[in-house]
């Protein structure tokens, strides 16, 4: 056979089974954004904003409140084959796993214990919602998207600007310390 | 050829540029010399004989493999813990993918346990020997799950850095830190109720 | 104390934190007993660990595991290399190649196929798992949205109803 042809074939097969592999598994960046909904026509909490209209008025199609109030916004990325946990408010937490499928475990923990585990394929362009009562009649909803490369960048740079970590967890050190 | 008998009083480092050298006889008394504590630090983490066994051999014929490429940033024997730890989290998480996870471990994952252990003020270990206290600190590693004690390894033996561990579980910073503090909840607990039996 | 402080303190006794957020923390410790029992709890449960790994002797001879390990490194060693190399040693393989870029790129072709056109059933499948005796949790569809909802045991199912808008539509979508 003639060299050249199989050089060139053996370059195929090699960018060929790289593509495949890493489309089979890639780390996912997610936001996680906890909602308030309620008839209230405001939030006793003034740093609550009234979410965009797009998404209220999905929330409406489906739910009884009035008004939705974003909480807190929450971001991060969880690692292909890993988990990433998310603390969206001092009482509720998700851990986010993602898994072969592709598809994600979803864990809630509410008031430090484990709720329940939802796993499923999670799509781009689909929301994932949790959702519970709250005893004043009002409710909360947890809403988890992929984003996709571009809203993401728009995240970290927006992070960057702010100088705050875009997770819960306690500022951390990048570097050792002597007092350990 | 350096005899073993010869190779006893030798250093690390001189034993390490032997070995480098293709000095296999100076690479068996490296091997002679750390292979407790390699096999300890494998035994810790994998809680199985016959596992720690196993990959301490890899983790040894790893380090021959290697060797050309160990600068002295650390000691010898810091560079092979390190190996060996690799070879342990690789296994771990072969076995994860295996092993269906329980609730129990879930709830020490959801972090909210340890709110109800009680806060242990007096010294559970107050008026033991060295060799009892590791005694007691190998059965309280035993009663946790995989990830709350790697976790615990890696930045109590290891001193590994948040950053680190969470790069090494391929987890969160977040996630390394609940995982730690429950671990180290769930330690003090447990000794103090080691030394509670003791007294009863 | 909140999970988030409580790791906050941890990571004070770790030197993980930041300059100004370890001298705040410090601060807080001053007013807090909780907290600093807590502080000690942790700093004392490190000192106990730190120098006490446990040690244990390996189980076997020293003659025996070396042997092993020996051995290995021998069979390593003793694989055969053939002369020019990996790629001289593709030489035999050559004439597998073109049928072999040929199945893997045809493969390549039908998972992106497979990934971006199909209609992909699985999206709507889901699992889920109740984990807390104290509620419960139902999902539905509605459009674009995939919702758990989580409540209480004791809610009734009446109530549970009245939240959605015609809940029936909401899952018939």
């Amino acid at each position: 056979m003639n060299v050249n042809l199989w050089k060139w074939f053996a370059r195929i097969f090699v960018v060929a089974l790289l593509t495949a592999s890493s489309a089979l598994a890639e780390d996912l960046k997610i936001e996680a954004r906890l909602i308030w909904g309620t008839n209230d026509d405001k939030s006793p909490d003034p740093t609550h904003k009234l979410i965009d209209a797009k998404t209220a008025e999905t929330l409406r199609k489906v739910f009884a409140w009035k008004n939705y109030y974003e909480v807190s916004r929450t971001n991060g990325t969880v690692p292909s084959r890993g988990t990433n946990s998310f603390t969206v408010s001092k009482h509720c937490t998700i851990e986010i796993a993602e898994m072969e499928g592709p598809k994600v475990g979803v864990l809630l923990i509410g008031k430090g214990k484990p709720q329940n585990r939802t796993i499923k394929a999670l799509s781009r362009g689909e929301s994932f919602v949790l959702g519970g009562d709250v005893k004043d009649g009002s409710a909360w909803f947890v809403i988890i998207s992929q984003l996709d490369e571009k809203a993401a960048a728009a995240v970290a740079n927006t992070a960057k600007k702010e100088d705050t970590k875009t997770t819960n967890p306690p500022s951390v050190k990048a570097t050792n310390t002597a007092s350990k | 050829m350096a005899t073993q008998h010869d190779n006893s009083s030798v250093s690390d480092e001189k034993l390490v540029k032997a070995a480098q050298r293709g000095d296999m006889p100076a690479f068996e008394e490296l091997v002679a010399r750390h292979r407790d504590k390699i096999y300890a630090r494998a035994f810790s983490m994998m809680r199985s004989e016959e596992d720690a066994v196993d990959l301490s051999q890899e983790a040894w014929v790893k380090g021959w493999q290697r060797l050309k490429q160990f600068q002295g940033d650390s000691s010898f024997v810091t560079w092979m813990t390190r190996i060996v730890i690799n070879l342990c989290l690789d296994q771990l998480r072969k076995q994860k993918r295996q092993r269906a996870e329980s609730i129990e471990s879930l709830e020490e994952d959801s972090g909210g346990v340890e709110r109800q252990m009680p806060v242990v003020t007096t010294n559970p270990t107050a008026g033991l020997e060295r060799q009892e206290l590791r005694q007691r600190i190998d059965k309280a590693l035993g009663q946790l799950s995989y990830e709350h004690r790697t976790v615990l390894i890696l930045h109590e033996f290891e001193e590994l850095e948040y950053k680190e561990i969470a790069k090494r579980m391929e987890c969160s910073i977040g996630t390394v830190m609940s995982r730690l503090f429950y671990a180290r909840r769930k330690m003090a607990n447990l000794m103090a109720s080691y030394k509670r039996e003791e007294m009863s | 104390m909140n999970q988030d402080l409580a790791l906050k303190y941890q990571a004070f006794v770790d030197g993980e934190l930041r300059e100004a957020e370890a001298r705040h923390v410090a601060q807080l410790l001053e007013t807090d007993p909780e907290a600093r029992a807590l502080v000690a709890e942790l700093r004392d449960t490190k000192t106990l660990l730190a120098g006490n790994e446990p040690q244990l002797p390996l189980p076997e001879s020293r003659d025996f595991y070396w042997s092993k390990i020996q051995r290995d490194i021998q069979c390593l060693e003793a694989e055969p290399r053939s002369a020019g190399g990996w790629f001289a040693a593709l030489a035999g393989w050559r004439r597998f190649l073109a049928p072999l870029a040929g199945v893997a790129v045809i493969t390549f072709l039908a998972m992106v196929a497979v990934r971006f056109y199909s209609p992909a059933p699985v999206d709507y499948l889901a699992e889920i798992e109740n984990l807390s005796e104290e509620s419960t949790a139902y999902s539905f569809r509605s459009g674009n949205m995939f919702v758990v909802w989580t409540q209480d045991r004791d809610v009734t199912s009446d109530d549970s109803q009245l939240k959605f808008i015609d809940y029936n539509d909401a899952v018939a979508q």
